[in-house]
């Protein structure tokens, strides 16, 4: 009997096909990819049914760590380099340019106001590890750094929404303290940031 | 596309050119992509997070309470670790040994069946259910969590007035005392 001849195949594929699928899906990874905010502090947030997804813009973001440090963020460039000017004058911060660029491109902060300045000089690799001590609150009287920042920041931006980020566990005190901010400066409406989760269990 | 084999394999001016095909080998061209997608799809954040509509009591508005019957409210506390005391007063003088007072672990079950319950008693002493007013008091050790679940619920059970207030009546501080043994916070008036 004669062997049949199984005709040698290259093993080479056509890649061509292949190669088209995964740009496109890079593509649109790229298009729809928004950035993760790097967090100051790991903030695992509640869940509730709320379903209103939060706005992309005009926010004015707390955040609440499990340890009750307090801290604020801006999503608007612009808007932060005029709560800047407004900060500077108010606590008379003599600010380089230099320090303004980089609180421009800070996405939250947490530290006595009086602070920054030292904080805007360190070098951006210092500036990412250091420990923030969260904003300086004082409810008795003296200074109110909260309640300035939220004047402030609503006055340049009339469109700011507040969102509360707080983490799961924690204590109701540290809240209660920044709502005591809130309704110093009369905002009785905010928003807290919560996860989706469905209604029936 | 990548294999145009041998199709400039002739010029006119007679040169030979070589004769290998000109397949590129794309996989380390796929293998890059891959890569890119998958460093992309783990930066990116597809759930993206809610948000949860809390209006406060104006604190420093116009002095002008509306005077609400007792009957038709409710006071839920929320202390450590997730446990609710809830209470209601009745209309007319009471002592505060008399007040039945529940208290029991967060879980969403439990809760709503305790709201169905005073929703139910409000409709059968006023008529409408929606006349219940919900008193929520969050002690200052209790969690977050627990607060953002119960004004969920609020949402969930159609209870349309609730606020949130601080402890400070007198069943609030016998609560204190009695119950969770622990000093009642300083009043700030």
């Amino acid at each position: 009997m004669p062997k049949v001849k199984v005709p040698r195949k290259s093993t080479a594929i056509d890649m061509t096909a292949m190669c088209d699928v995964a740009f496109l899906l890079l593509t649109f990874f790229i298009l729809t990819t928004k950035f993760r905010p790097s967090e100051l502090a790991p903030i695992d947030i509640p869940n509730s049914t709320a379903q209103i997804p939060i706005p992309d813009k005009d926010i004015m973001m707390f955040q609440i760590a499990p340890d009750g440090k307090l801290f604020f963020g801006l999503d608007d460039q612009p808007t932060r380099l005029k709560l800047l000017d407004r900060l500077s004058s108010q606590y008379q911060l003599a600010l380089s340019d230099k320090q303004k660029d980089a609180f421009r491109t800070l996405e939250s902060w947490g530290m006595d106001i009086r602070q920054l300045p030292a904080f805007l000089d360190m070098d951006p690799n210092e500036r990412a590890h250091f420990q923030h001590t969260g904003l300086k609150i004082d409810t008795t009287g003296g200074e109110a750094q909260i309640e300035d920042l939220i004047l402030f920041s609503r006055q340049e931006n009339n469109n700011l929404r507040i969102a509360i980020k707080g983490d799961k566990s924690t204590q109701y005190k540290a809240f209660d303290k920044l709502i005591q901010a809130l309704q110093n400066r009369k905002v009785n409406k905010f928003n807290i940031i919560t996860s989706a989760r469905a209604a029936k269990e | 596309m990548a294999d145009m084999m041998n199709l400039s394999k002739q010029t006119n001016n007679g040169r030979r050119s070589r004769k290998g095909n000109l397949k590129v080998d794309l996989t380390a061209m796929v293998d890059l992509g891959f890569l890119l997608i998958s460093f992309f799809m783990l930066s990116t954040s597809f759930d993206k997070p809610k948000q949860m509509d809390v209006f406060m009591p104006n604190s420093k508005g116009p002095n002008d309470p509306t005077e609400i019957k007792l009957t038709k409210t409710v006071s839920l506390m929320l202390g450590q670790n997730g446990m609710i005391y809830s209470y209601q007063l009745p209309d007319m003088d009471f002592t505060i040994q008399d007040i039945a007072i529940d208290s029991f672990e967060y879980s969403a079950a439990v809760f709503r069946k305790l709201i169905f319950r005073y929703q139910d008693k409000v409709a059968r002493i006023h008529g409408d259910k929606k006349e219940l007013f919900i008193f929520i008091k969050p002690l200052e050790n209790s969690r977050f969590e627990t607060l953002v679940s119960v004004l969920d619920e609020m949402n969930i059970c159609n209870v349309a007035r609730y606020a949130i207030v601080k402890p400070e009546s007198e069943v609030d501080q016998y609560i204190f005392q009695k119950i969770i043994n622990t000093k009642p916070p300083e009043i700030k008036l």
